[in-house]
């Protein structure tokens, strides 16, 4: 069974139809990447999958595992395995990183009929987990997001990926705003993260972070639709020819 | 707390009663007159126990009330033309000298075409919309200071500027006194702004010094939808004067509002303005300079009414306090249920020079719908030890160097001024005040 | 409900720390009356309405001896259709030099049936002294809201994520053991704050 299915969405968001019938397969261990202009739609697919308020689905399906995604609320989505890196990673003043994570992976397991994870096992895991992305304890203590680098936020978001077991990722522009050795510290959280029976779904504007996330489908997108789909191949055409004959394609 | 002493009428109050009563009969707004009249008689002057006037007790402040002026004589006309103010800003001026207009002091000649000028009785004669709106644009709620103004209502100047007109030069109502036997004075302003219609009024009240006249001036505003209206004020009444104004305003949809108030005069003084938001979407911006020295006691209070949602406002005042003077900040912001996405700050800064000055600040919220964004400050405070020392290291006298500090202070509020002419005048002014201030 | 600090002694120093939810009327004004020299007095409060509740509170700081120094931090919470106003008296008298006070004073809206009310008194009648006032009052933001969700937290979890992080300065003023009796009772004071 597919992993991801999303058949023949429709979106809007304000009256205006951003989504116009998009179609999208991931079966467990594929990696996607959606390229595409921008406000060609990409962050909406995000958060039509992950359940925005204000994000009005018209038409269409999506399904994680066979089971209607659309029908939950965004926290049942997270606990069923979805997990969305934030384009722009929202700042929570007062919370301390590590009260939040606490606090998430609780809540998901919880969801999941799992046990609480121990204080003990909990801060081992952060600690390991932090250390392969280069975050540092003081970090963890700093209210979520606030005051952080660019950098800072994608790896906090990676972290708390990895936390969450999700089943099914979703990397809205993670690779926006890196330095190249950022970019690989991230690159290589994901590749760590790659298993069969865990999904990916990589938006990017630009081929390079997909030299470091090597993805097995690449779609391009454009005015709410899937225009085309290839292999890695693909991101290196785009990457050469821009996206300029996709502007009208759809 | 001793019954009798509550109802017991001041001298003032019945003087007020006796002078109002005995005017003159002005039929079209004789109701209006005699209901705001009883109202006063009822209510009298506030005391500090009256929540909005807790810092500025007009019932101490005001302990008799001169004779009503009796009008300009050709001596008055002849002092009123010597007292220039703002004469360089290139606008159409009309004057009121002891509350009487007085047509050679003022410039009723090849008026724009959208705009009206008349004086208030030439306009009640002739159109009833008149009497409406000075019944229309009120508090909302008892004033003594509107209520005196109303009961007394004869003499002022509405201004109406038609339907898309844009009234480029400036339109300069002045209220002058002179001589020197104490008097008491009123004055009332209407300007309505059409529909995409805009305009620039600026008031401008001064006085003989060393006279305890009175004065109370209310201007009222009304913006139909996407008007645009600069409001700038200069108060330079004489050292004695108690000074009462007031400014109301309702603003239509889209429509944007701008006001600066200048206050260096009387020895005391209120300013109120009740400001409605009648329109979604409208935005207005409220500022002022206060500058006080010797024993003056200057009040600025505000409400800014958000009914309707999308609204922006922004107040800025900036305070300087010399001597023993004392500075007075009330501001409101309330935000009614409907009234979602609005957005309003305020800020009242203020700068203690005197050993013996005091700032009084009040700065509210009172909100009721959710989705807005809110916020008000309040600083008091003395000049900065550290930049004044840094500028003394650099050589500049201790005068330069305060005046430098205190310049850039109140700058800030004058600069919202959007005309160039008058903002320079206005800093021209402000920048006088501090050439006379002396250094302890 | 009213308290009253003297600080009468020099240096010496007093601290409110009050977390209100609220029974259906409540007022709370604690004050400080900072009389000895050098003494200081500090204000920390959680306000929190839910319901049809109206909460007032609110704290005076009188300055009266030299070099006192006062510090007011306010957090108001009104959810539901109730009420939450803050009222707070700041004053230096003639001869209180060198007087400090410093008021931070915040309100977060949740629902948009509810109010929030801010009316500082400020008062300084010593050119020596610094006030600093400032007040915000907003929206419990979605998008916060939305981000917690995402990670798995419930509608209420979220709101009272959130709600804590809006409390933290105040929380920190508690001892520990009060602070997690603190966060418990935000949790149950919102529940049923979120549709
Ligand atoms: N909250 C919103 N309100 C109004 N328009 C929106 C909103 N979010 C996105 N849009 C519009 O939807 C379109 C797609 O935006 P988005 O999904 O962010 O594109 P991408 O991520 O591909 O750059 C754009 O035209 C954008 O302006
Ligand atoms: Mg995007």
């Amino acid at each position: 069974m597919a992993l991801l299915e999303v058949k023949d969405l429709h979106a809007r968001v304000e009256e205006k139809e951003i989504l116009r019938g998009l179609n999208l397969t991931i079966n467990p261990g594929e990696v996607h990447a959606i390229m595409g202009p921008n406000g060609s739609g990409k962050s909406t697919l995000s958060y039509v999958l992950a359940g925005k308020d204000d994000y009005e689905v018209t038409g269409g399906s999506a399904t994680l595992e066979g089971e209607d995604l659309l029908e939950l609320e965004p926290d049942e989505r997270a606990a069923k395995g979805l997990f969305l890196a934030f384009q722009y990673p929202i700042e929570i003043p007062g919370v301390a990183s590590m009260t939040f994570l606490r606090t998430a992976v609780n809540a998901v397991r919880k969801k999941r009929g799992e046990e609480e994870l121990s204080t003990p096992d909990f801060l081992r895991l952060v600690r390991e987990k932090a250390k392969e992305l280069s975050i540092n304890q003081d970090m963890l203590k700093r209210p979520v997001n606030v005051g952080f680098s660019g950098g800072e936020k994608k790896r906090n978001e990676i972290l708390q990926m990895a936390m969450l077991e999700p089943k099914m990722c979703v990397l809205d522009e993670t690779d926006s705003g890196l330095d190249i050795d950022a970019l690989k510290i991230v690159a290589d959280g994901v590749n760590r993260l790659r298993a069969k029976n865990r999904g990916f779904l990589v938006i990017t504007h630009y081929q390079r972070l997909l030299d470091h996330i090597v993805p097995d489908v690449v779609h391009v997108m454009a005015k709410g639709r899937i225009v085309r789909t290839g292999g890695p191949e693909l991101a290196h055409e785009l990457e050469a020819k821009g996206y300029a004959g996709y502007e009208n394609a759809a | 707390m001793n019954a009798e002493v509550k109802i017991m009428r001041t001298a003032a109050e019945m003087a007020y009663t006796d002078a109002l009563s005995a005017l003159p009969a002005n039929e079209p707004v004789r109701a209006l007159r005699e209901k705001a009249l009883r109202l006063f008689t009822e209510k009298g002057l506030p005391h500090r126990r009256v929540e909005e006037w807790k810092y500025t007790d007009l019932r101490a402040l005001i302990r008799e009330m001169p004779p009503l002026a009796r009008g300009a004589d050709k001596a008055a006309i002849a002092e009123a033309k010597k007292s220039a103010v703002l004469a360089k800003i290139g606008a159409r001026e009309i004057t009121f000298v002891n509350g009487a207009f007085v047509a050679e002091l003022s410039d009723l000649e090849a008026i724009e075409k959208g705009l009206s000028i008349r004086t208030l009785g030439d306009a009640l004669k002739r159109s009833a919309d008149v009497a409406a709106l000075l019944a229309k644009i009120n508090p909302n709620k008892y004033d003594a200071v509107f209520a005196l103004n109303t009961a007394a209502l004869n003499e002022g100047v509405v201004i109406e500027v038609a339907p898309g007109a844009q009234i480029a030069k400036p339109i300069h109502i002045r209220h002058v006194v002179t001589g020197t036997a104490p008097v008491s004075v009123f004055g009332r302003a209407l300007v309505t702004v059409g529909t995409k219609a805009q305009a620039t009024i600026v008031q401008s009240h001064t006085g003989p010094d060393a006279v305890a006249y009175q004065t109370n001036t209310v201007l009222q505003l009304s913006l139909a939808d996407d008007a645009e209206l600069d409001i700038v004020r200069v108060q330079a009444e004489g050292d004695k004067a108690i000074h009462l104004s007031m400014m109301i305003g309702a603003i239509g949809e889209e429509s944007r509002f701008r006001s600066f108030a200048l206050t260096t005069g009387a020895a005391v003084s209120r300013h109120t303005v009740p400001f409605a938001y009648a329109g979604k979407d409208a935005r207005a911006l409220i500022a002022g300079a206060t500058l006080l020295r010797g024993k003056q006691h200057a009040d600025v209070t505000l409400e800014v009414d958000h009914a309707l949602p999308g609204g922006e406002s922004r107040e800025l005042f900036k305070t300087v306090l010399d001597d023993e003077t004392r500075g007075v900040f009330q501001g409101l912001i309330i935000v009614r249920p409907d009234a979602q996405k609005t957005d309003g700050r305020m800020m009242s800064a203020s700068l203690l020079l005197g050993e013996n000055a005091e700032m009084d600040n009040k700065p509210e919220l009172e909100i009721f719908a959710d989705d807005v964004q809110c916020a008000h400050g309040a600083t008091t405070g003395a000049l900065d030890d550290d930049l004044m020392f840094y500028l003394r290291a650099r050589g500049i006298p201790k005068k330069e160097a305060e005046s430098l500090l205190i310049q850039s202070f109140f700058g800030e509020a004058i600069e919202t001024i959007q005309n160039e002419k008058i903002q320079e005048s206005v800093m021209a002014r402000a920048a006088k005040w501090l050439g006379e201030r002396s250094v302890k | 409900m009213t308290k009253r600090g003297d600080c009468r002694g020099n240096g010496s120093k007093i601290s409110w720390t009050q977390v209100e939810t609220g029974s259906a009327i409540t007022w709370k004004y604690p004050s400080c009356i900072l009389r000895g020299d050098n003494s200081q007095g500090e204000f920390y409060s959680i306000a929190i309405s839910n319901g049809y509740q109206q909460v007032d509170s609110g704290t005076k700081m009188i300055h009266l001896g030299k070099n006192t120094s006062s510090r007011i931090i306010s957090k108001g919470i009104a959810a539901g259709v109730s009420q939450n106003t803050y009222r707070g008296q700041v004053s230096a008298h003639r001869k209180a030099t060198n007087a400090r006070n410093f008021t931070n004073c915040d309100s977060l809206l949740i629902g948009d049936k509810c109010g929030a009310h801010t009316t500082p008194y400020i008062e300084a009648k010593n050119s020596s002294a610094v006030f600093e006032h400032e007040a915000t009052t907003s929206k419990i933001s979605d998008d916060m809201l939305f981000y917690c969700r995402q990670r798995g937290l419930d509608a209420e979890e979220a709101v009272a994520l959130v709600v804590n992080g809006f409390v933290k300065d105040v929380l920190q003023h508690l001892p520990m053991e009060f602070a997690v009796e603190a966060q418990k009772l935000i949790a149950i004071s919102l529940e049923g704050s979120v549709g």
